[in-house]
């Protein structure tokens, strides 16, 4: 198989209904028909990621990005054997010390190590990122290749209902979920994973338009496969580009938001170890440990910074016609 | 064209029907009682039915949808359980200081962004390129609640170029009779510049938390859209006749590749919106943000869902306009 004919190429091959604009990572994925299945096409399909991996490797963005969120991640994991401090609760007599030997990025206001708050607060960060993300992700997929796939009176209902969740200021959407669901974290995380929702149906829908009239699927239900498998097997795939692409992005933006809502009070509370609510809570101490602020701002800069890095540089390995 | 509008107001009508009915659906789905909530605990179940009755409660969902799509007709939004006054009142003091902001940074973001776009794309791998793409790039992936703090503690408390917080000095906030609840409107107005500078002077550091995200997007995608533009044909004629750099760039090039930044503008109205809530809060402006936040801090739901419907409608008619202005930059869109 020529492998580069299964990365997105931007020629629509559109023989059903236009598809629906899709954002900025949206290009309309077309597959060249398929080669007998040898090994139920999956040699083929990993080979196809190939040139975009190297193309990746080559990226200095992507590179840089690559490593900000491998350090991250390996905060994350390794979060207990990075620190003995205990995230949550800490000794009022070693309250707002500056950085030394002992602490070595100091200690807040309830006298709570600084870096031990900043490691576990990657692992919770992490887990927003991939919760909502994931969330996001899985729901959206499904809403929009049904839809996509489907067509009807399904396909404009579904629409109808992104439009709407569309028309509201992403964080206001949240905020109201919030408003109902009580604020915490886990409802933060839910908030903004459901309000991610629309942007991964329109993504999906729009691919799946794209391809659904496409030969490959017609052989493929000639052949007898069910719609099901059609779906999962022949069509879905052309989406998994486009979708990891708004998926690294997305958990930029989940870290983001769910730090803001927390921020403001409407997410994780003041002893969990979130970035954004240790901010919230050590603002009135900055003339005095400006430490305290310092080190979890600059931490979800630099994280979001790294998603956004490595999502840019998915994007154009991905789809080197789409390349700025 | 007028054609186009009138479509375009009549399918406003679904979408905004959409967003009361999520409001409303919202506010149903909120545990407990309204009535309750309404006379506390200790009410007699004589008024509560006596309450439920005159609101509506004992009727059917649908039923209840509609006694609420004409109350909201008559920009009847209730009374806020807090401070018991009518909660379209309260909007109409904070709407203008979230449209102030929002309107303002969009400037801000709109100008710094498009400069600096145009700055690195004529200097392409310059270092203004460079420099110019790093800040875009570290301004789309901040977190403005800690750039306002960082803003606030060494551009206000420490170098006391900027005031801290609010929306004017309260000399000035008094001084000032209150006409369309803009406060530069009204300062200007009544003729008072030095209050209308003290305000203006307020809102610089809000605007400029706030833009900083629209401004790195508007940068990085008005590089790309000029550099595309820039290898054109037509470009390199005008180069060639002898124009100036200068004119080419900004009467040649810039017009064809405004289309993708407006559309990029256009998107980031709701980033805007959302952010006004975070900026709000951290500069203690009383905009509608800092309104819906307090209001779901004192489960003060009318607030809430008046906030809520204003800030979403809000948002639909900035969009609407974006698109009417494409017509107004790209004549070769027509809408018919």
């Amino acid at each position: 198989m020529n492998p580069t004919t299964t990365t997105n190429t931007s020629d629509p091959t559109p023989a059903g209904p236009p598809a629906a604009p899709a954002g900025p990572a949206g290009a309309p994925a077309g597959r060249t028909p398929a080669q007998p299945d040898v090994l139920g096409g999956w040699t083929a399909r990993l080979a196809a990621w190939g040139p975009p991996i190297r193309r990746l490797l080559r990226h200095r963005g992507a590179l840089a990005g690559l490593v900000i969120v491998a350090l991250f991640v390996g905060m994350a994991v390794f979060a207990p054997w990075l620190t003995h401090y205990d995230p949550r609760n800490g000794e009022l007599a070693d309250r707002l010390q500056p950085p030394s030997p002992a602490h070595i990025l100091g200690t807040d206001y309830s006298g709570r190590d600084m870096f031990a708050r900043l490691v576990y607060g990657a692992r919770l960060s992490l887990e927003v990122g991939l919760i909502t993300v994931g969330l996001a992700l899985v729901a959206g997929t499904l809403w929009g290749a049904v839809a996509g796939y489907v067509g009807g009176w399904f396909d404009l209902f579904s629409m109808r209902v992104v439009d709407v969740m569309l028309a509201f200021p992403s964080l206001l959407l949240a905020i109201l979920m919030i408003a109902i669901l009580g604020p915490s974290l886990m409802n933060a995380m839910l908030a903004v994973g459901v309000v991610a929702i629309p942007n991964y149906v329109r993504l999906v829908r729009s691919v799946v338009l794209g391809v659904k009239e496409a030969e490959f699927v017609e052989a493929a239900r000639a052949e007898g496969a069910s719609h099901l498998a059609v779906l999962f097997r022949h069509v879905l795939p052309n989406a998994m580009a486009p979708v990891l692409v708004q998926a690294t992005l997305g958990i930029a933006t989940a870290i983001l938001d769910t730090a803001g809502l927390s921020f403001l009070g409407l997410g994780a509370d003041a002893r969990t170890p979130e970035w954004g609510s240790m901010l919230a809570h050590s603002k009135e101490y900055f003339r005095s440990a400006s430490w305290t602020m310092t080190y979890p701002g600059l931490a979800i800069m630099i994280v979001v910074l790294g998603f956004n890095l490595l999502g840019d540089g998915l994007r154009d390995a991905l789809d080197p016609k789409l390349k700025r | 064209m007028t054609q186009y509008v009138v479509r375009r107001l009549l399918l406003l009508v679904p979408t905004l029907l959409g967003i009361l009915f999520v409001v409303f659906l919202a506010l149903h789905l909120i545990p407990g009682d309204p009535a309750t909530a309404l006379l506390g605990q200790h009410a007699t179940p004589q008024s509560i039915a006596a309450i439920r009755e005159r609101l509506g409660l004992d009727k059917p969902l649908p039923v209840q949808f509609l006694y609420y799509l004409d109350a909201v007709a008559h920009l009847d939004f209730g009374d806020s359980i807090v401070t018991r006054t009518p909660v379209l009142v309260e909007l109409g003091e904070r709407l203008p200081v979230t449209v102030t902001l929002t309107v303002l940074s969009m400037f801000v973001a709109v100008v710094a962004g498009m400069t600096l776009g145009i700055a690195a794309a004529v200097r392409r791998a310059s270092l203004v390129d460079y420099l110019g793409m790093s800040v875009a790039l570290l301004g789309v992936s901040m977190p403005i609640f800690w750039l306002a703090l960082l803003m606030i503690d060494y551009l206000a408390v420490q170098l006391h170029w900027f005031e801290p917080t609010g929306i004017a000095s309260v000399q000035y906030l008094n001084a000032v009779p209150k006409v369309t609840n803009f406060f530069l409107i009204d300062s200007l107005l009544a003729g008072n510049t030095s209050a209308f500078w003290n305000g203006l002077w307020h809102m610089v550091m809000p605007s400029l938390a706030l833009a900083t995200i629209p401004m790195a997007l508007i940068a990085r995608i008005t590089r790309s859209s000029m550099l595309e533009v820039l290898g054109n044909d037509y470009v390199r004629t005008a180069y060639a006749k002898g124009l100036p750099g200068r004119i080419v760039v900004w009467r040649h090039a810039l017009k064809n590749a405004l289309l993708p930044v407006i559309t990029v503008i256009g998107l980031q109205f709701g980033s805007l919106l959302s952010g006004a809530v975070i900026t709000e809060s951290v500069f203690a402006l009383p905009g509608l943000g800092r309104y819906i936040v307090t209001a779901i801090y004192n489960r003060d739901y009318p607030a809430v869902q008046g906030a809520v419907i204003v800030f979403a409608f809000l948002f639909v008619i900035l969009n609407l306009l974006v698109d009417l202005l494409y017509t107004v930059v790209d004549p070769r869109i027509r809408y018919d």
